[in-house]
């Protein structure tokens, strides 16, 4: 079982697409030209239209100016061995009960039985995996958990009854727009758009663990939601500065720590230490403030400057509590 | 001058570039000093045509720097995937590969000879039937064909394993994939399907993702594949950072992955110590499977019964096991969310209230220097620390004064 292979390759794919279309009917250069933008990297039509028009890969007819496939019928790769043993492996996984039946899980057991898995769940230890993830195996949340997906697929709007923080009961119309996993967390949180008389109200994150009732909805809405909208407004405005010293292996440990964050790190030779600038959300500012000083006295806080008063207040406190004693 | 391709024949060489431009970004052309300058700019601009839009480039300090910036949690899918759908491959190959798929699906099972004389007829071309024995010989290890004996003659089917085949539960399989291309390990290989059932992920996104794993999967694999045969192994360890390469020999147990710290690790046992010891999977260049071990299960065993003393991938030194000790003040009328840290990320360790607003947090483990980098993520409410090693309560006590002459009291 090889995982890198041709036969998954984005040049295999791109020309099966073309083959699939020219099946169908004729196309010209710019139409093969476009598919080839479309799904592959960025110099590759240099490449892979010269090798289909010239016959060097000889898959096309041509006639006059347009190409039609030489293949009997449309093409499809099967499933794979590899991609069957990572299937069965799936199916050892606790969370795929929100996506499958006990009686589609079995099916799928026995239809994969001869193939050996990829790797069980055993195999892997998560040690600092948060210890109040979703409960996978409460009926009520998968049917919560999946109707959001569907009404997110469908675009509808749903009624959800849930706990807010505060512990306030909270009923309202939502559009859900997407669902996020964090892995740290072991938690699926919805964003979606509150609806009321046609209108965004506003958009809020929903635990979906704390979602005690999911219910479909008469109103509908029609309007196109603008997520990014809401996402970009919640982006800091300028970036959290960080001066990182050498030691304690601390230039790796934070690169690599920070690294699921938009950043950018330049070395500052005079100083021998390394600048990084963190672009967060601004929900998530006490989650990278309290990263952040985790690391100790390796990374210094250089802005900007409301970030740095909130290091500075922590800072302060600290000290108080330790000379009280 | 050899003519440029985005494609590659060895996933190796482009998995180090990419772990760089990803993971640090503040090297420039000259810093990349391990092969030749002209290795440098085949291998940057191969990154830029898979990567686009996520490549950033920087001269404020003079050379110019190039590196990937994304904020995973607004992907749908691992950008990095790219680097495994870039293997290169023959003229050959890819006629052979449309051309044996085609005909194999209007005929339901032909020998080597047949397949080649029906490619020939079709394309024009005439292949060797060597050739074609080779590709089909290949296929049938990948599952995509399967081959039956008749006679002398082997003869080859399209093994038609269609997910559409599953069409009572397709929908929730595809949901299922694409939740888990980003999820499980080796994602990458849902993403492969996704592309033939040309369809995307639509639905999730994934905060504290470390897209840069994908990048061991070769390495992963291998060792998997050793723990499922338990196998022994001989690897090669690379640490840039110390210019160490060393190799070891061990019986790998376990993948340890951290989903803060976006370290992975291999647990072997390694007999010569007669301990388990683990090594960062991104050092690991090589793996090679030796004999069997008989002990494997009883490892595995004595290992799972250990974990609970781990409190990252350290196994302790001398001491073997350390009491650990917090007192931090929590205001219990407004802040219970911090209570629910201690329980929530003190990996079972023991909380108790000993007075009003003031918790106690303790737990017995390997190695108390580990549990230092969450007990700062307190910093503000620590009342005091206490361990078996004082050398660790004197290092933290430092730490909180070092931070306050850096922010309070003055240049540190």
């Amino acid at each position: 079982m090889e995982l890198f292979s041709e036969v998954y390759s984005c040049y295999y794919n791109v020309v099966n697409k073309i083959l699939n279309e020219s099946f169908n009917k004729a196309l010209s250069k710019k139409d093969i030209n476009e598919i080839i933008e479309e799904n592959a990297f960025q110099e590759s039509a240099l490449y892979i239209l010269p090798k289909l028009i010239s016959g060097e890969w000889n898959l096309l007819n041509a006639n006059e100016n347009t190409y039609t496939s030489k293949l009997s019928s449309s093409i499809k790769l099967p499933v794979t061995t590899l991609e069957k043993a990572w299937l069965k492996s799936l199916l050892e996984d606790k969370r795929i009960a929100l996506f499958l039946s006990e009686n589609q899980i079995a099916s799928l057991k026995d239809y994969l039985k001869d193939v050996t898995i990829l790797f069980n769940q055993d195999d892997f230890y998560y040690y600092d995996k948060f210890l109040d993830g979703d409960d996978y195996e409460s009926g009520d949340y998968v049917n919560n958990f999946r109707m959001i997906v569907e009404a997110l697929k469908e675009k509808k709007l749903v009624t959800i009854s849930m706990e807010s923080g505060k512990g306030n009961r909270v009923t309202g119309n939502y559009l859900p727009c997407k669902l996020e996993y964090s892995s740290k967390d072991d938690k699926f949180r919805v964003y979606a758009a509150r609806i009321r008389y046609n209108k965004v109200v506003t958009y809020a994150i929903i635990n979906l663990g704390r979602i005690s009732k999911i219910e479909p909805c008469e109103e509908v809405f029609h309007d196109e939601i603008n997520l990014d909208t809401y996402i970009s407004n919640n982006k800091c405005k300028e970036p959290v500065v960080i001066e990182i010293s050498k030691e304690r292996n601390a230039v790796e440990r934070c690169m690599l720590h920070f690294a699921s964050y938009e950043k950018r790190t330049e070395y500052d030779e005079a100083a021998d230490k390394y600048i990084c600038y963190i672009y967060y959300d601004k929900k998530d500012e006490t989650e990278l403030l309290i990263r952040i000083l985790s690391f100790g006295p390796v990374i210094r806080v250089l802005g900007p400057v409301g970030f740095l008063g909130l290091v500075k207040e922590r800072v302060k406190r600290q000290w108080e509590l330790l000379n009280q004693l | 001058m050899a003519k440029f391709s985005e494609l590659i024949k060895n996933f190796d060489k482009i998995r180090d570039y990419m772990r760089d431009f990803f993971i640090y970004g503040f090297k420039a052309r000259g810093d990349f000093n391990q092969k030749s300058l002209r290795t440098y700019d085949n291998e940057r601009r191969r990154i830029e045509c898979y990567l686009g839009e996520y490549i950033k480039w920087d001269t404020s300090k003079g050379s110019k720097r190039v590196f990937i910036s994304l904020d995973s949690s607004k992907i749908s899918q691992n950008p990095l995937y790219a680097a495994w759908k870039s293997k290169s491959f023959t003229d050959n190959d890819i006629m052979l590969h449309f051309y044996i798929l085609d005909i194999l699906k209007k005929n339901k099972s032909l020998s080597c000879e047949s397949l080649t004389n029906a490619i020939s007829e079709k394309s024009g071309i005439c292949f060797e039937p060597q050739t074609v024995r080779i590709k089909l010989k290949e296929y049938d290890k990948e599952g995509i064909l399967s081959s039956n004996k008749i006679g002398k003659n082997l003869y080859y089917s399209l093994c038609e394993d269609y997910l559409q085949k599953l069409s009572y539960c397709y929908e929730n399989v595809i949901d299922g994939i694409k939740f888990y291309q980003e999820a499980a390990p080796f994602g990458v290989i849902g993403s492969y399907i996704l592309d033939y059932e040309n369809r995307e992920n639509d639905i999730f996104t994934f905060k504290h993702h470390f897209v840069v794993h994908t990048l061991e999967d070769k390495v992963l694999l291998d060792i998997l594949n050793a723990m499922r045969e338990k196998r022994k192994i001989k690897f090669v360890n690379e640490s840039k950072r110390l210019g160490l390469k060393n190799t070891i020999y061990g019986i790998p147990l376990k993948i340890f992955v951290s989903s803060q710290s976006g370290r992975r690790y291999l647990t072997i046992y390694n007999e010569n110590r007669h301990r388990f010891i683990n090594h960062r999977l991104d050092y690991i260049k090589s793996i090679e499977m030796l004999e069997a071990c008989k002990d494997f299960d009883e490892l595995r065993e004595k290992l799972n019964k250990n974990l609970h003393k781990c409190w990252g991938v350290s196994f302790g030194g001398n001491s073997r096991e350390e009491k650990f000790t917090m007192k931090i003040y929590i205001d219990e009328e407004k802040e219970a969310y911090i209570l629910n840290r201690l329980y929530r990320e003190g990996r079972g360790g023991k909380v108790s209230k000993i007075d009003k607003n003031i918790y106690e947090y303790s737990k017995e483990i390997f190695d108390a220097n580990e549990i230092m980098h969450w007990v700062k993520s307190f910093t503000g409410r620590i009342i005091s620390v206490d361990c078996d090693s004082k050398h660790i309560v004197n290092k933290f006590n430092n730490d909180m004064r070092r931070m306050h002459r850096m922010y309070i009291g003055g240049e540190e």
